[in-house]
This record gives structure tokens, sequence and C-alpha cells, in this order.
């Protein structure tokens, strides 16, 4: 599934107000677009650009942090979308990580967690309860991005009920 | 947005809600410069605009809102986002700030401050304390484990509160293991601590790092203070007493700028004959059988005044200690004038029957107070009357205030008398 990544980046480009370019993959099926004249290969690298662009400041920790994890999300996201099993096991990594930390770099929103939820979307839609009950951080890490400023402009939120936020958190849209 | 003055004592989490909030909201919440915890929120002064006498307390810049209560000073100060945008989410921030008086706030001083040294130690209390505080904090657990913040997806004066609340436990009971059986609330915890708004006012929040243990010897030390310092806090409940205390400790003091050398108003005034520094010096060191005769034989009525004092508001005066605790705040901020004044301020009586007045000397033949903009804070509270240096019965009073001996115009006894030196 591909295409996800070019669909995402444009999301992206989307939330942070800044233009993507053509985005495209090269011959060597490198994710690659042209800002400025200048030709940005890889996923997370075309990320951090376009947060960049769209005036974020990172640290340098945060920076690595971010793409850290936007690497980890582009390696398994294809063979997630394809394998439902394989889907569950790559959530639970990253519901562990979410179980200590607030968001996925730490302790603040960051192009990691704008990212992840644009890359994630589908795979959690497809999820279960039970399947949801099971990634509990997650859900909680999701709905959280999803009712930030600008995140659901071109999709509506994922409804996530799962029996424990539905017992204690009655949906509220 | 709001603009104004926070009384409170360094350190005080109370407080701490109030300027968090500020910080988000950008209001302009200054914390009152030296103020002096049992002094300051004693003085008339205070309890005229805040009866209850207790801090935080909160005044405008234009004098118009005067609030205690922390989390009603927290709320004023905060931004229609802190306080939440429609009237289920504003009590649902109610909710949590009441909850996390009742449920957590008893229960978490219960538990900590046994091990500060600041509240004797009982086993049976302090294990049913740390229980009581476990079940709350379970609860919130429970509710932190599919929701990011407290109310909403984002920060609002809940968390601002509960977190503040919960401050003293993470730092010195909630040790590694116990926080291991609470993740989300942890999780939280370390959220808000590493906003750049709760930095500002909290730089560093050190966790507990291990079971905390016991140490008799810094109760008995604590206690030992106590005592010293005299019995004006006795009445008062161990948690109220000593946290302040701590935090009055000198090096703890908040970074106040130095204020520029200010020239000295008296300097303005003819110096004569009498010198100040060797009367004081005199009245320290010898009896009054000596320094009495002394002060009147260099006395100098012709640059020197000789003034009479008494407090109008006798029938506010309830406890001796705050009767006390009213002269020492008055020589405090009249600091600048002691180089060319003198008085002996007396309280005649006991409790709930007493009077304060006093003899004071200083250069000049007006009231001093005009003088300086500082010193204006507490004179209208008395009524003055210039003495006759010649006259028979100025002899009597400089006797009876200076040698604390009499009593006042009612027949009460002396009580206890303070020296402005
Ligand atoms: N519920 C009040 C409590 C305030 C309070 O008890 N303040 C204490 C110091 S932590 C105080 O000023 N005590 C002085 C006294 O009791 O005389 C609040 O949250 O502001």
């Amino acid at each position: 599934m591909s295409a996800c990544n070019v669909q995402v980046i444009k999301q992206i480009g989307k939330y942070y107000n800044v233009p993507v370019g053509t985005v495209c993959y090269n011959t060597d099926k490198v994710l690659t677009t042209v800002l400025n004249k200048q030709s940005i290969e890889g996923f997370a690298t075309i990320v951090l650009k376009l947060a960049s662009s769209g005036g974020v400041k990172l640290s340098q920790e945060q920076m690595l942090l971010s793409y850290q994890w936007l690497e980890h999300l582009a390696m398994y996201v294809n063979q997630a979308s394809a394998n439902p099993a394989f889907a569950l096991g790559f959530l639970k990594d990253i519901n562990k990580a979410l179980e200590k930390n607030t968001y996925l770099t730490g302790q603040s929103l960051s192009v990691a967690d704008i990212a992840a939820y644009y890359v994630l979307y589908p795979i959690v839609k497809r999820l279960s309860v039970t399947e949801l009950e099971s990634v509990m951080h997650l859900s909680r890490w999701t709905r959280h991005i999803q009712a930030q400023p600008r995140v659901c402009t071109s999709q509506p939120p994922l409804t996530l009920n799962t029996l424990n936020l539905s017992i204690l958190a009655p949906a509220v849209h | 947005m709001a603009a104004g003055v926070l009384y409170t004592y360094p350190e005080n989490f109370r407080a701490y809600k109030a300027l968090i909030a500020a910080q988000y909201s950008g209001a302009d919440v200054k914390v009152a410069p030296n103020f002096v915890f049992g002094e300051t929120n004693k003085s008339a002064e205070f309890l005229k605009k805040f009866p209850a006498g207790k801090v935080p307390a909160y005044e405008s810049a234009d004098g118009k809102v005067l609030l205690s209560e922390s989390n009603a000073i927290a709320y004023y100060v905060s931004s229609a986002a802190l306080r939440g945008a429609d009237a289920a989410t504003q009590a649902s921030v109610w909710q949590w700030a009441s909850w996390a008086d009742s449920e957590l706030l008893p229960a978490s001083c219960a538990w900590v401050f046994p091990y500060l040294g600041i509240m004797q130690f009982n086993k049976q209390n302090v294990e049913r304390a740390k229980q009581d505080l476990l079940a709350a904090l379970k609860v919130l657990d429970g509710h932190l484990l599919t929701r990011t913040f407290l109310v909403g997806e984002r920060i609002t004066l809940a968390d601002i509160i509960v977190f503040c609340t919960l401050i003293h436990a993470f730092q010195h009971v909630l040790e590694p293991a116990t926080r291991a059986t609470l993740v989300s609330v942890t999780r939280w915890f370390n959220t808000l601590a590493a906003q750049a708004p709760v930095r500002s006012v909290l730089p560093d929040v050190a966790l507990c790092s291990a079971p905390p243990t016991y140490d008799p010897k810094k109760y008995a030390e604590l206690a030992g203070n106590k005592k010293e310092s005299g019995d004006k806090k006795k009445e008062k409940k161990a948690e109220k007493k000593e946290q302040p205390k701590k935090a009055q400790k000198e090096e703890e003091a908040p970074l106040e700028p130095k204020e520029p050398a200010q020239a000295d108003p008296f300097d303005s005034l003819p110096k004569g004959t009498f010198n100040m520094d060797d009367f004081k010096r005199c009245y320290s060191n010898e009896d009054e059988a000596k320094s009495i005769p002394y002060f009147w034989e260099k006395f100098d009525p012709e640059n020197y005044s000789i003034w009479y004092a008494e407090y109008k508001y006798p029938e506010e005066l309830a406890k001796v200690f705050m009767s006390c605790n009213l002269i020492t705040g008055m020589f405090q901020r009249l600091d600048k004038m002691r180089k060319q004044a003198f008085a002996s301020v007396c309280l005649f009586g006991g409790d709930n029957d007493s009077s304060i007045s006093g003899v004071w000397v200083w250069r000049g033949q007006e009231l001093a107070f005009t003088l300086s903009p500082d010193w204006q804070i507490d004179y209208e509270s008395y009524a003055w009357r210039k003495l006759d240096p010649a006259a028979p019965d100025t002899k009597q009073l400089v006797q009876d205030y200076f040698s604390w001996s009499g009593t006042d115009k009612q027949g009460r006894k002396f009580n206890q008398g303070k020296i402005f030196k």
C-alpha cells in the first residue's frame, strides 16, 4: 500500500499549511519530492522538512527521536497494512511506548505524533473492540491527537469504542 | 487580563496553582516582596483585606479584587481555555478541584508530613493516610488510563490544581515501586511537570527515589525550634505551622532584586546634639535606672521629638500573639527609620482584652512617617500625640514605657513590650 505514504505526506503538508511538491517514488522506490528546486528523499526527511517549513523548531534530541519514529513507521507500515496479525504486534510496540509517555517523543506534541496519527489511521480503523482493548494507551493517544486543532481536516476522527473507553468516557461526538 | 499581587511564603504549593495558571494565561501576577509569614498575614492592614489571615491571598492591581483560597485565586487569574469552554467543562474542572482538596490533600499531608519531621510520626495514622491516598490515586489512574489530561483533550485548571496538590507526595513518598502501580498518573504528572509554563514556576520536581524513612531527630529539632520561637504559634496545627517555617529559611527565600541604596529621609533634618546610637547602646547595656536619666540628660528638644501612640482598634486585638505580630510587623516595615528613631511599644492586658501603645522618639518635630512612602502602612492605625518634653507626665510616660512597667489607661497590666531600635 505504498500510496498510503504519499497521502500521509499530503495530510502533513495540510496540517502544517505548507506545500509538499509533487510526491512520488523515484526509480529506487524511495519516496521523493521537490521543494524549492531541491530534491528531498525518504519519508522521514520529507516529514521533518515539512515541519520545519511550517515553523516547527526542534531541539537536537527531539529531532533525533522524531526521526527514529518516522523511520520506524516508514519501515513497517506497509507490512502492517497488508498483514493484520503483524499490524497488531506493530501497534503493541507503539502502545508500550505510550504507556509511560504522553506523546511519542516524550512530554509534548511533536511532528512524530502528527505523522504517526495519519500513518496509523487506516490500521487502527480496522481494529475490533477487543483488539483496541489490548492497546489502551495507543487508543488514549489517538483520541488525544485527533482532538488537536487542524488534525481532522481531511478525514473524520476515529470512533474508538473500546469497552473501557465507552464505560469511562461516553463518546462525545 | 488579571494583574495583581499574590501574598504567600516561598514554595507554597497552594500558591503554585495561581502562579502556574498565570503563566498559561499571561496574567501579570507578582509575589508580594518582603512577605513574612505570621507577620504580614497577621497585620491589621492584611486582616482588613483578608480577614482569615491565610495565604495565598490575592489583591488586584487596582485593589478592587481581593481573594483568598488558592483555587479561587487560580480560577481568577486563568484564561478561558484553562477554565473550560462550557458549563459542563467548567463543572468538571470544579469537580477535580474539590476532589483534590477533600480526597487528596488531607491524606497526602498526613502521609508526607511525618517524614518531613513536621508532624509527629504515628505508624497507624501514616499507614491509614497512605492507604487513603493510594486509593484515591487508583481512581485517578483509571481516569488517566483513557485520557491524556483530566478534562477534555487539553490542559485545564483541573490538571494544574491536582498536580500542585500532588507535588509533595511525588517528591517525598511515592517511591519508584509505588509509581510503577500508578503508571498513568505518573505519566500525566511527568508531562505536567515538563510543560514550559509549569517549569517557569517549578524548574525541577525531583521524584522520590527511595521509600521514605522516618527520622525522629528531625521532628525533635523542629519541635524544639518551635518552643524557642515562642508560644505564638502554639495554637495552630502542626501542618500550618511548620510548612511555612521551612519555607522561611533564608536560602530558600525568593530572589528579589536589591533595592537601590536610598538616601535616609532623616538626612534632610538637622542632626542636633542627641546621638541616637549612643542612647540605644546605653539603653541596651545599662539598667533603666541609668539609661532613662541618660536619655533626659542628652535629649535635644530643639531637633528631636517624643510621641505617644495608641493603637486605634483595641477591640480587634484577640490573641496576644497576634498583637505582638502586629507590633513586630510594623517595626519591620519601618526598618529604614531605625537609624534616627527609637520606640518602646507595649501590649497591656491579655487575650481578647488588651491595648497597644508606645512612646516614640525621632529626629525632627513632625510625624516622621510622612518622610518616606515606605513608612505609611501602619501609622494611621495609631493615634499620635506629640509630648511636651518639659511636662512632668511626659517624664512619667517615658519612665513607664522605657522600663516596661505601669498600666494602660484602663488599668490593664503590662503584658509584653517590644523595642524599636
Ligand atoms: N484552603 C486554603 C488554605 C490556606 C491555608 O491554610 N494557608 C495557610 C498556610 S499553608 C495559612 O495561611 N495559615 C495561616 C494561619 O492559619 O494563620 C487555600 O487553599 O488557600
